[in-house]
């Protein structure tokens, strides 16, 4: 008898202990989520966390774990494209006009490790929609946007009438907030905060019915539309 | 009690809304020339620095930088903004005063001196209703017009504007004087939005005449707008220039001198175009390194002084000079040395 409870208590405290455990892994899986992506609130990334795991099925810990993987290679692609640009920024250079209405951009980021590049969309062949942690989305002259060495223009594969409707409707955001979320971004509101990526992402999701994210997953970062096979580089700024 | 609630108030609102004096900066009496960096907005966190040179190169200030940002100098005092306050440097007493503003502002439009008074603008963005604010700034008040503002340029006494309201087929040109503490505005009149027909840089006032540059069937020509008769013409100047090699927005590219409309093109070409003989004059190439955006100030008429990108990033000030087109280095300023970062959004000589 004495051994039964025993062993009984060795398996609870085993268990509980595994419980612990596992709860420690996932904050601290939570905490490096957090420290990928300053600007998002815990309560923010834990509902975004448990919204994507609704929609998808998923259990949170993947959802977690796939979206430090694709943070983490994101940084690998800012670091290999910084040393391209030679360390510094060298970020003095203009855009131009595009060749229609709907084209977009990419900069690279002059800073390594949050933002991940940034992108834009012409809302006219001389005025541009972004969106920035400042001030949400906002309208700028084309030659007013100081870009780095390596930027691009670039058009989507699609009707012009769609990339019409893709600039209106992104327009249209002016005056959504921003959100500093990447890691889920292909899975929140087409109406609510948003960063720059998914502005664009959402646009010609909606208007166009066309994923510009070249990779898929959890997240839609610059670099993924940079590099879609839906958009054509017919610029390169240098 | 009442007494005690009131001191407070008044604390508070001196901290608040009324002119804050910061530390002394060193006073570099030397200097020559100013120049503003801001990093742009996109970032997560933003800073921006105005940098004084002269015998030496110092930071005089540090901001929090703001996108388009500009400086202004009048009396010795050097002007500018971030993205929360109004800044006034005393080069003489190395002493900075500080202005909260009603509102954060992250991208400037235009930045101007009128009857002794600082008008800051700013590309303000959408409001709640949904319209477009471009914000003015002066003494302790604002003024909203719901325009995205295309140019701007001003005289002696007034500011002007040409600015777009969403879905309207027609620019308006506005005029705003700063008189008994308020700012009026006046609409001279509007022109037509064409598809495909572009303005480009600020305006340049004058004799009762508005200029922009202004883009037509693929050409580069010139808008002049009539402030009597609010008529406006496009002028062919007959220039064969890249739409490709338009300049950055806060270059001050045009200029007009002796009734020459003149402006530098983003690979070094300075082009005059005779305002009274209606014919473009001989084009020269600048011998300096154009290939990164760079900045302007006209002030000595004669021989204008650029700042632009060296091979490393640094910033060369050179001048040029209109009897013979010849550069002359001024000053290489390692901004790598400075601990600065971000874009040169303006440079001035001091005056």
């Amino acid at each position: 008898m004495k051994k039964i409870i025993f062993t009984s208590t060795l398996i609870l405290l085993a268990l509980g202990g595994a419980t612990v455990n596992a709860s420690e892994k996932g904050n601290r899986e939570i905490e490096k989520l957090l420290e990928l992506q300053p600007g998002v609130t815990q309560v923010e990334l834990q509902e975004s966390i448990t919204a994507v795991s609704l929609q998808t099925g998923l259990p949170e810990d993947e959802i977690i774990a796939t979206s430090i993987k694709e943070l983490e290679e994101q940084h690998t692609l800012d670091l290999k494209e910084k040393t391209q640009t030679r360390g510094a920024s060298s970020g003095n250079f203009t855009l131009s006009k595009s060749t229609n209405k709907g084209d977009i951009f990419y900069t690279p980021s002059s800073t390594l490790g949050i933002q991940h590049g940034h992108s834009g969309i012409y809302f006219t062949k001389d005025s541009i929609i972004e969106s920035i942690p400042s001030s949400g989305v906002r309208k700028i002259a084309y030659n007013s946007r100081n870009v780095e060495k390596n930027a691009v223009m670039q058009t989507v594969n699609t009707t012009q009438t769609k990339r019409n409707a893709a600039a209106d409707w992104a327009k249209g955001r002016v005056g959504d907030k921003y959100s500093y979320n990447f890691a889920t971004n292909r899975s929140t509101s087409h109406t609510g905060d948003k960063n720059c990526s998914k502005l664009l992402w959402s646009a010609y999701t909606l208007k166009a019915s066309i994923d510009i994210d070249s990779n898929g997953g959890l997240g839609v970062y610059p670099k993924d539309i940079k590099d879609s096979s839906y958009v054509k580089t017919y610029k390169t700024i240098k | 009690m009442i007494h005690k609630k009131m001191t407070v108030s008044f604390l508070l609102i001196l901290t608040s809304i009324f002119f804050l004096t910061s530390c002394a900066s060193s006073i570099n009496n030397s200097a020559s020339y100013y120049l503003y960096f801001s990093d742009s907005m996109e970032k997560f966190k933003t800073t921006g620095s105005v940098v004084s040179v002269g015998d030496k190169i110092e930071v005089i200030r540090k901001t929090g930088g703001l996108e388009l940002g500009r400086i202004i100098i009048s009396n010795k005092n050097i002007m500018f903004n971030d993205v929360n306050n109004f800044y006034s440097f005393d080069s003489k007493k190395g002493e900075t005063v500080v202005k909260k503003r009603k509102f954060n502002e992250f991208t400037g439009q235009y930045f101007s001196i009128l009857n002794e008074q600082p008008i800051q603008v700013f590309n303000s963005g959408y409001n709640n209703q949904g319209q477009y604010v471009t914000r003015f700034y002066f003494n302790n008040s604002t003024l909203e017009i719901n325009e995205f503002m295309k140019s701007m340029g001003e005289n002696a006494d007034s500011l002007f504007s040409i600015g777009e309201e969403d879905n309207s087929d027609y620019y308006i040109i506005s005029q705003y004087k700063f008189l008994d503490d308020e700012i009026s505005r006046v609409k001279l009149g509007t022109i037509p939005i064409n598809e495909d027909e572009y303005i480009i840089g600020d305006i340049i006032y004058f004799n009762n005449l508005l200029y922009t540059l202004y883009e037509k069937d693929n050409k580069i020509q010139l808008l002049e707008y009539n402030i009597n008769s609010s008529k406006s013409t496009i002028i062919d100047m007959d220039i064969d220039m890249s739409i490709e090699d338009i300049p950055f927005s806060n270059s001050n590219f045009t200029y007009i001198r002796e009734n020459i409309f003149t402006f530098i093109s983003s690979i070094g070409n300075l082009y005059q175009y005779d305002l009274t003989n209606k014919e473009l004059l001989d084009i020269h190439h600048l011998d300096l390194d154009f290939s990164s955006n760079f900045i302007i100030d006209w002030g000595l008429e004669n021989t204008p002084i650029i700042a632009t990108y060296n091979d490393n990033q640094d910033i060369l000030l050179s001048s040029f000079d209109f009897n013979n087109f010849k550069i002359k280095t001024l000053k290489e300023i390692n901004v790598h040395s400075l601990t600065t970062s971000g874009h040169l959004y303006d440079f001035k000589v001091a005056r």
